[in-house]
């Protein structure tokens, strides 16, 4: 690698052989280099791949980085990695960058952009909230900013759309494939659901592991499943049917496709606990 | 009187295999995914969002607490805290003193005390009027460990979440913890005790008090395990452990104190090395200096803070 910008003592891009331009972060990686000269890479050291631009452009391209932008989006990727269960594309450092210094540039020329899912990603996903928030803060201290929640729900969304496997954008069907079933249990089944029930959220997971299923762009494998198991009378039968057909033409809108049989069995189990329970 | 009750430094009490102990503990956490939970909570403040927080222990018993933060800016640093014995976090709203000095605060719950976090690891020992005598007799799975390392394990979640800055504070069991946790683990700033329990053990337990007495009425039952009983006890007594402290600490007693006696927390305050300071008030007991002290706490803390910048 060889470097051809250094921001701080620890902040150098380099470009490797095959013209890929990558910032690394580490200590005292910019201390020790020069321009031009070639980058030995420490363990310690993290390398992010940028896009690989054309040759003549990655000047442009190293020079347009915001490195304040960077190194918050470093604590933000570290935060996020420690309490998120699970694994996160380290692009995502990348790509909060360059959402922070735009939200940076818009804040200059007193735009701000609403964000309609704050509601939704604040219940349906706390953890990723919360991380947003935390980060809302790192921002907000850096750049002498007042960003809200709505903007710590978009670092929660870039933060699930960067979950390794996730498809791009998914966050945002999902998100709403919750929400719309949510209501259609209410509507279908006639019950009143507190979002703070613990029975809420356990449903809420299912359907949003439901929705990570459908958003995969290989369908699972369908089983043959035993529909009595559910042990439904007629009228209950009728109305687990028509519940099923409604949620399937949700997940066509949103996902392109239709519920398998033991999706609907799923579907309808974790709906039947929740009407038992508060039949209880 | 205060000089001379200082000079009882009393004998350390530590197993030859203590250091190996505490060091395989602190790589266990220091190596546990955190695991954390949070759910958004309504809170009235004007300042703060609150987030109920659990982070697992050891054994993946979820530690439940409040994370109070600051907002839009964070909080300058991070106050650690919990509750005295068979107590709960209480409402966000407890910690609105710390909060009005500008720090953001972690408070969780004692493990099977009157909060929400349970006890996931079974339970081999016996119950004698209260939890200290669970798992009494095998200091891997005694109830205090769990407590010792849940509280490392609130330090790592402050670090996660980006603060350098990290001052642990509490009253009774909790000063007792908070000084445990410093000790072991480290990585704060400054700690900050009242009336701190878990130090001089055996002492304690010879004379029943607070929290130990349920210990006293077990040998009581079982006197021949007296030996047993001592040789684990050791292994959380914050004598054996001060001397691993390095952050500044600011203690308080109350010289009437029946409860954490003054002169049991003495053995532990002389091995501290780092730098410290006792506040003594001689007509109170376990109530140590109240609110008056918590105004010093405020103004030392509110100094700290802005000394870091």
């Amino acid at each position: 690698m060889k470097v051809i910008k250094i921001y701080n003592n620890n902040i150098v891009a380099a470009i490797n052989d095959n013209e890929k331009v990558s910032l690394v972060t580490g200590k005292g990686v910019g201390y020790h280099s020069k321009i031009n000269q070639h980058l030995e890479l420490k363990e310690e050291w993290k390398v992010f791949e940028l896009v690989n631009p054309q040759f003549d452009e990655y000047h442009n391209l190293v020079d347009s980085i915001n490195i304040e932008a960077f190194s918050i989006s470093q604590q933000i990727y570290d935060i996020a990695c420690d309490h998120l269960n699970y694994e996160i594309n380290k692009l995502l450092v990348v790509v909060l960058a360059d959402h922070i210094s735009f939200k940076i540039e818009l804040l200059k020329n007193k735009v701000r952009v609403p964000n309609l899912l704050t509601a939704e990603i604040r219940t349906f996903y706390p953890n990723e909230f919360c991380v947003g928030e935390i980060a809302v803060g790192l921002i907000n201290k850096a750049f002498n900013t007042d960003l809200d929640s709505d903007e710590s729900s978009y670092i929660a969304m870039h933060i699930l759309n960067m979950m390794v496997g996730a498809q791009e954008n998914s966050v945002f069907s999902i998100t709403e494939f919750i929400k719309v079933m949510l209501e259609l249990v209410k509507a279908d089944f006639s019950v009143d659901l507190e979002t703070t029930a613990w029975i809420f959220e356990r449903l809420m997971i299912h359907i949003k592991y439901l929705g990570q299923r459908l958003s995969s762009p290989k369908a699972p494998k369908d089983y043959e499943i035993d529909t009595d198991i559910l042990k439904l009378n007629e009228t209950q039968q009728l109305q687990f049917d028509q519940f099923c057909n409604h949620a399937d033409l949700i997940a066509s809108r949103l996902f392109k496709r239709s519920l398998s049989a033991s999706e609907k069995l799923y579907l309808s189990i974790h709906v039947l606990r929740i009407l038992n329970y508060i039949g209880d | 009187m205060i000089i001379e009750a200082m000079s009882l430094v009393g004998e350390q009490t530590k197993s030859d295999d203590f250091d190996d102990f505490w060091n395989r503990q602190i790589q266990l956490v220091q190596g546990k995914e955190l695991n954390t939970h949070f759910q958004p909570t309504t809170f009235s403040g004007q300042k703060e969002k609150v987030f109920k927080v659990s982070v697992e222990g050891l054994d993946g018993t979820p530690v439940i607490g409040w994370y109070i933060h600051h907002s839009p800016k964070p909080g300058k640093g991070c106050l650690i805290t919990t509750h005295g014995f068979k107590s709960s976090r209480k409402s966000p709203s407890h910690y609105a003193h710390w909060t009005s000095i500008g720090y953001d605060v972690i408070a969780f719950d004692v493990r099977l005390q009157s909060g929400e976090t349970g006890f996931n690891s079974p339970i081999s020992g016996p119950l004698i009027g209260n939890v200290c005598t669970l798992n009494l007799l095998d200091e891997e799975s005694y109830y205090l460990k769990h407590l010792y390392t849940d509280t490392m394990m609130m330090i790592r979640l402050g670090k996660s979440l980006g603060y350098s800055t990290i001052v642990l504070e509490g009253t009774s069991q909790a000063g007792g913890l908070m000084l445990a946790a410093g000790a072991l683990l480290g990585q704060v700033n400054y700690i900050l005790a009242n009336v701190p329990s878990f130090s001089d053990m055996e002492n304690r337990v010879r004379k029943g008090t607070g929290s130990l007495k349920s210990i006293q009425t077990y040998l009581s039952i079982h006197p021949d395990r007296e030996k047993e009983v001592m040789r684990v006890l050791s292994y959380f007594d914050l004598k054996n452990m001060a001397d691993r402290i390095h952050a500044p600490v600011y203690c308080s007693v109350g010289l009437l104190d029946q409860t954490c006696p003054a002169e049991n927390f003495y053995p532990a305050y002389s091995r501290i090395t780092s730098p410290k300071q006792l506040v003594c008030y001689p007509y109170n007991g376990h109530e140590g200096g109240s609110d008056l002290h918590k105004e010093k706490e405020l103004a030392l803390l509110a100094a700290f803070i802005e000394q870091i910048g």
